[in-house]
């Protein structure tokens, strides 16, 4: 059985927004999903079904066996982890350290069992430094990271992370990278919500592209990326691994494994077969 | 809550009512609300009430109005249970008609006025364009600073804390809550002063608008028909007592 199972989901906004038109989605645990598509696809009004922030208007969404109508946003937080695209909006406290501890609350561990868990996730993030800074006073990349700590001090078994790219810099990206790779890595599944194709494309290992309220694909990164037709009408541009096999495709490289190491040896035996 | 909100929005329609100019709909409004205010006849109340009905239609407001006075039955109840305890049950009840008339007629003023015609019609009456631009800034604002409450609200939410558990526990944590809003607004007025310094804006005392207001015949007569019948109904008002 899914850990997430979402059956002929519709949602629609007080102005009259129809924004989910019959969704069916099933995740498992330890899967790392992007859900992608244009603005207004209705990314954002999916996933906030998986924590309960909206409840199905008609349809059905089961966490963990549970009906989501029927068990609140605090519960269900504390299996799936909503990180929200704008870090702002979710960080309430005046030192790093207190932010992480707001979510423990609700939760009954003793002082020590809390302070062991905001360490752990302090130094897996590489946070650890900033625990007696004021949220603000970080980097859009580290007030991210804080963001996300503030969710995973909590042990979600899901992680969403909404437009987690949004803003940051190479660097603060690649560090992301590795914290999203090393929790995925730990067997937690993560949902990345994003317009960021080769964020995507390197991470996720199947994409769900989404428009106007409906699901258009949903499989294998390598699938889904394929079928054109379905990623121009979700208003999605190919990653640019792939628009540059496209064009050594027309030299007459072929490859099946889309890491850019194959690729990049299929170039190399293309070429020197090509000189000798 | 939103429906009160979109009850003041506009909304985007090609309707006679739309193509009226602000100004004249300032005055029609601002007479229906000075005698919704004054008055407290029912049959008055209940033909000004009437006299709304083709504008609604007209301007294709009904379910916008029907969705906001839906989403206000609380605050009208609470408001009513009030008035008929401070007034009795007649005024009571006449006192609820007359809050509801009021706010249907604005509502339908900015169902069918945007707000930078507002602006516009306010800059001819001569309020200085600092003014309006502030009032039309903020007015814009209200929508984005409600979904950005509600963002925080379920950020919030999603922590793992149950606000339903008491009130006491919502009332600390909507303080916390405020630490972001006030955060997010206050990031928001600074980068729009910073857009608008990079604009220009100030650099000549006298501006010339893109968009220029023409009073037609249905204007004129939509506002002489408002004043006469406002100037009638409070002389007979003054003259009966």
């Amino acid at each position: 059985m899914p850990y997430i199972s979402v059956s002929d989901l519709h949602f629609s906004y007080p102005n009259y927004t129809h924004a989910l038109q019959g969704v069916d989605l099933d995740i498992d645990l330890g899967e790392f999903i992007a859900i992608m598509g244009e603005n207004g696809a209705g990314k954002t009004t999916l996933v906030k079904h998986f924590n309960g922030l909206l409840k199905p208007q008609t349809g059905n969404v089961i966490v963990d066996g549970a009906d989501t109508r029927k068990v609140t946003v605090a519960q269900l937080s504390k299996n799936v982890g909503y990180v929200f695209q704008n870090p702002l909006y979710q960080l309430f406290s005046e030192t790093v350290g207190k932010e992480l501890e707001l979510g423990l609350r609700s939760m009954n561990f003793s002082d020590q069992e809390k302070k062991d868990r905001i360490d752990e996730v302090l130094i897996a993030l590489g946070i650890e430094r900033f625990r007696d800074r004021h949220p603000l006073m970080l980097s859009e990349g580290e007030r991210k990271s804080v963001a996300i700590a503030s969710v995973l001090v909590m042990d979600p078994k899901v992680l969403i992370v909404d437009e987690p790219t949004l803003a940051l810099d190479l660097l603060e990206k690649k560090r992301l990278s590795n914290v999203l790779t090393r929790l995925h890595g730990e067997g937690r599944s993560i949902i990345l919500v994003t317009h960021d194709v080769d964020f995507a494309f390197d991470h996720s290992e199947r994409i769900v592209t989404m428009s106007r309220g409906k699901i258009l694909a949903d499989g294998p990164k390598e699938d889904v990326v394929n079928d054109n037709t379905l990623f121009d009408k979700a208003g999605l541009v190919e990653p640019q691994l792939f628009q540059l096999l496209k064009h050594f495709e027309l030299s007459g490289v072929h490859t099946s494994d889309f890491s850019v190491k194959s690729v990049f040896q299929d170039i190399v035996k293309h070429t020197k077969k090509g000189e000798g | 809550m939103s429906g009160i909100l979109q009850a003041f929005q506009w909304t985007r329609e090609d309707t006679p009512i739309h193509r009226l100019d602000p100004r004249s709909k300032m005055v029609w409004s601002l007479c229906v609300f000075i005698i919704s205010i004054i008055i407290w006849d029912p049959f008055i109340l209940t033909a000004l009430t009437i006299s709304l009905f083709p504008f609604i239609i007209i301007g294709k407001a009904t379910s916008r109005l029907s969705k906001a006075l839906k989403s206000m039955i609380p605050y009208i109840l609470l408001l009513g249970a009030l008035e008929i305890i401070y007034y009795g049950w007649f005024y009571g009840i006449i006192a609820t008609a007359k809050f509801v008339l009021a706010t249907s007629v604005f509502s339908l003023f900015f169902v069918t006025t945007h707000l930078d015609d507002l602006g516009v019609a306010l800059n001819s009456l001569g309020i200085p364009f600092e003014f309006t631009f502030v009032l039309v800034s903020s007015a814009k604002y209200i929508p984005i600073l409600f979904w950005e409450t509600q963002d925080i609200i379920d950020a919030y939410k999603a922590r793992g804390i149950e606000l339903e558990r008491s009130w006491w526990l919502k009332i600390r944590s909507y303080a916390t809550m405020l630490v972001p809003l006030i955060i997010v607004t206050t990031r928001r007025a600074f980068r729009l002063a910073e857009a608008m310094e990079a604009r220009a804006f100030g650099y000549q005392r006298k501006r010339t608008t893109y968009k220029q207001l023409t009073m037609k015949t249905t204007d004129y007569l939509l506002m002489v028909v408002s004043v006469i019948l406002t100037v009638g109904v409070l002389s007979t008002l003054y003259l009966a007592h």
